[in-house]
């Protein structure tokens, strides 16, 4: 009993890895269940968890967004990098 | 591009043609796709720079253009050689980083592997959708991922740049999965320290 205690508990730190890794890759049954287990009991990292995936939703719904962003340049840069853009693409050789 | 390996040259007016239309498109486009490569990579220059290969890549590919959407090919021309700088950048970085790293993680966990008392992440008790669409949490959290070591946020942006997951970006970066996931949990781990002091504590 105290074995199968000792490879279900997992410390926080672990815990946290684990929140993390599930983003990137799968778990396993068993990183499943020790997962499932820890943050039942675990208030820090059931918080570190919701958290983590405020943040992540956050992220990738700024990094994938195509609306028009906010420019902080301004218009006359802006312009600058236009016409060499340009100038660049008249100059380019088709090989 | 096949075609174009074939020739030496094309006709004088289909290249004009080309130009052309890429010249509106640069117009229509451009500024748009340097405020989006700016705003992931924080580096005017290089945003320039990304935004001229995307077009001059554009150029040479667009005989393959299906024609139907130019803003969407370009912008996932544009977001492959934003990652591509990435794993570039990553693996230039990947020689000097590790020996500190246990450091990071004594300052969260103690001994025995449980939070310290002051890190124990608690309740922030704002509703997720509040912060989802709050605007200056969202720039506190890009200033912090800015403060980030340079490979960490590399390999964050590759996570949410990707559209495969874990395994093809260990693969591309040459690295161990345990390697990757270890590293997306320091990074969260600092990120999440630093939007508390900055959001919360404010």
């Amino acid at each position: 009993m105290k074995k199968i205690m000792n490879t279900l508990m997992l410390s926080c730190h672990k815990a946290t890895e684990l929140i993390e890794k599930k983003t990137v890759f799968s778990l396993s049954p068993v990183e499943k269940a020790q997962l499932f287990m820890h943050t039942r009991v675990c208030d820090a990292c059931r918080n570190y968890q919701q958290q983590s995936e405020l943040l992540d939703k956050v992220i990738q719904k700024e990094l994938e967004s195509l609306e028009e962003e906010k420019l902080s340049i301004d218009q006359e840069s802006d312009n600058q990098r236009i016409n060499k853009l340009k100038e660049k693409l008249d100059t380019e050789k088709f090989s | 591009m096949e075609q174009q390996k074939n020739s030496t040259f094309e006709p004088m007016d289909q290249s004009t043609d080309k130009r052309k239309l890429l010249n509106s498109w640069v117009s229509e486009y451009a500024s748009h796709m340097h405020a989006w490569a700016h705003k992931r990579t924080s580096d005017h220059l290089l945003a320039e720079d990304l935004v001229q290969d995307t077009f001059v890549a554009a150029l040479h590919a667009l005989d393959g253009f299906e024609g139907v959407n130019p803003k969407a090919w370009l912008f996932s021309i544009l977001k492959h050689k934003i990652m591509d700088h990435f794993r570039q950048k990553y693996k230039m970085q990947f020689v000097d980083a590790g020996d500190n790293q246990s450091d990071m993680l004594g300052l969260f966990f103690s001994k025995d592997q449980s939070w310290n008392e002051d890190r124990k992440p608690g309740n922030w008790s704002v509703g997720d959708e509040e912060l989802l669409d709050n605007e200056q949490f969202r720039q506190i959290l890009f200033y912090c991922m800015e403060q980030l070591p340079e490979q960490w946020s590399v390999a964050m942006k590759l996570k949410y740049l990707q559209e495969q997951k874990g395994p093809a970006i260990c693969e591309d970066l040459g690295i161990s999965q345990a390697n990757f996931w270890q590293i997306l949990h320091r990074a969260k781990l600092q990120l999440r320290a630093c939007i508390e002091q900055n959001w919360f504590a404010a």
